[in-house]
């Protein structure tokens, strides 16, 4: 396992979730510190083991923060981002649900393996490319006519 | 999906740059491990042959102590050098393949890995030879003492010889030159035990013992000088 590279990816998909810098590298590092001590990097085979751990923590995240008053100027919010490029897209995204969302960073921009994602999420492979499926549809549908299509 | 979109997908997800990840993972690579899940560790990097052949010749000696009713020990004898040459690849590996000074760099020197894989080996042959030696006992009606350094002094030849070769000559060469070991010490036991049964009787027994004990001290003495040498290996660094 290259851990430069799941950092990255395990960052961005914390980023996902939490929209905070500071807090997605927080648990990023949090999440990878408990994936080595468990011992699973030497296996290179958990890679589903450190996605829970990180979505875990991003939901002890969410619990934590629903006690706190939310900063809203701390958090980046999804349609204030620097939409200078593919605007359409983000647009598109930010009216998908979150879980379709979720579902097309995990396998189209940190190409997760199917067989990660359905253990993730404790469904079949099946499930997982039928879900997956949607959620393209769902975005084309979104964009409309854009020359994505 | 079209790879401009998946280009924007990804593009959509960017995040800002983490601040701290090159502190992190510089100080998570130097996170200790404990000494039980390094052998653990080290298990997973023996290669599958060696633990098949202690398969192999565990189920070969039960089955033939029941079915096959011939004498078992000169066969399950001229099995040890081949058991023995799996654990000399195995501590020879970085040696033969030149790469022992590359190993020396790396989190886990080549000395913590030699000794573990030397240790695992050496534990599973041991408790190979302890399962195999009453079978062969009880099929020939002899002192399972007696049995257990027949089987040992070959093993403990080839082990000799292969530590010494593998120290004495490098590169590749040094496994050819193991396995050659191990086939002539297989043969040479097959044949003594064939031609000059006369070996194996109870008066030449002090012997035996004699020259197992010699090929304990040399193999340990072996064993010390190969982990000495890659000692030294990291000293010419």
């Amino acid at each position: 396992m290259d851990l430069e590279e799941e950092y990255d990816k395990i960052y961005r998909y914390c980023y996902f979730k939490v929209r905070r810098r500071e807090t997605a590298e927080d648990i990023t590092q949090e999440a990878f510190l408990r994936f080595l001590e468990s011992g699973c990097v030497n296996t290179g085979k958990n890679l589903r083991y450190l996605y829970t751990i990180a979505r875990n923590l991003c939901v002890d995240e969410f619990r934590r923060r629903k006690t706190e008053a939310l900063d809203e100027e701390a958090a980046d919010s999804f349609s204030e981002d620097s939409m200078v490029e593919n605007l359409s897209v983000r647009i598109a995204l930010s009216q998908l649900e979150e879980t379709d969302r979720e579902l097309l960073l995990l396998r189209y921009v940190n190409e997760a393996p199917i067989a990660v994602i359905g253990r993730l999420y404790g469904i079949s492979r099946f499930a997982v490319y039928r879900r997956v499926l949607q959620a393209v549809k769902n975005l084309k549908e979104k964009l409309g006519g854009d020359h994505f299509l | 999906m079209n790879k401009k979109l998946r280009r924007a997908l990804k593009d959509s997800f960017a995040a800002p740059l983490p601040v701290g990840k090159k502190a992190f993972l510089r100080g998570v690579r130097e996170l200790p491990i404990g000494n039980f899940e390094f052998i653990r560790t080290q298990i997973a990097y023996i290669r599958k042959w060696v633990w098949a052949l202690s398969g192999t010749i565990f189920a070969f000696t039960v089955i033939g102590s029941e079915w096959i009713g011939r004498d078992m020990l000169w066969c399950i004898s001229a099995f040890m050098p081949l058991l023995a040459l799996g654990i000399i690849t195995e501590c020879g590996r970085a040696e033969a393949y030149k790469m022992a000074e590359l190993e020396m760099s790396t989190r886990f020197s080549i000395k913590s890995a030699v000794l573990a894989r030397l240790g695992i080996t050496g534990c599973a042959s041991l408790i190979l030879i302890c399962a195999v030696t009453p079978f062969i006992a009880m099929q020939r009606s002899a002192d399972i003492f007696r049995t257990g350094v027949y089987i040992l002094c070959p093993y403990l030849l080839t082990a000799y010889s292969g530590f010494l070769a593998v120290r004495k000559i490098h590169g590749k060469e040094s496994l050819y030159f193991c396995a050659g070991i191990a086939a002539a010490v297989s043969v040479l036991n097959m044949i003594l035990s064939q031609e000059l049964s006369c070996l194996y009787i109870a008066g030449n027994f002090i012997w035996w013992s004699a020259a197992l004990t010699v090929l304990c001290v040399g193999t340990a003495i072996q064993c010390y000088k190969m982990i000495k040498q890659t000692e030294e290996l990291t000293w010419s660094l």
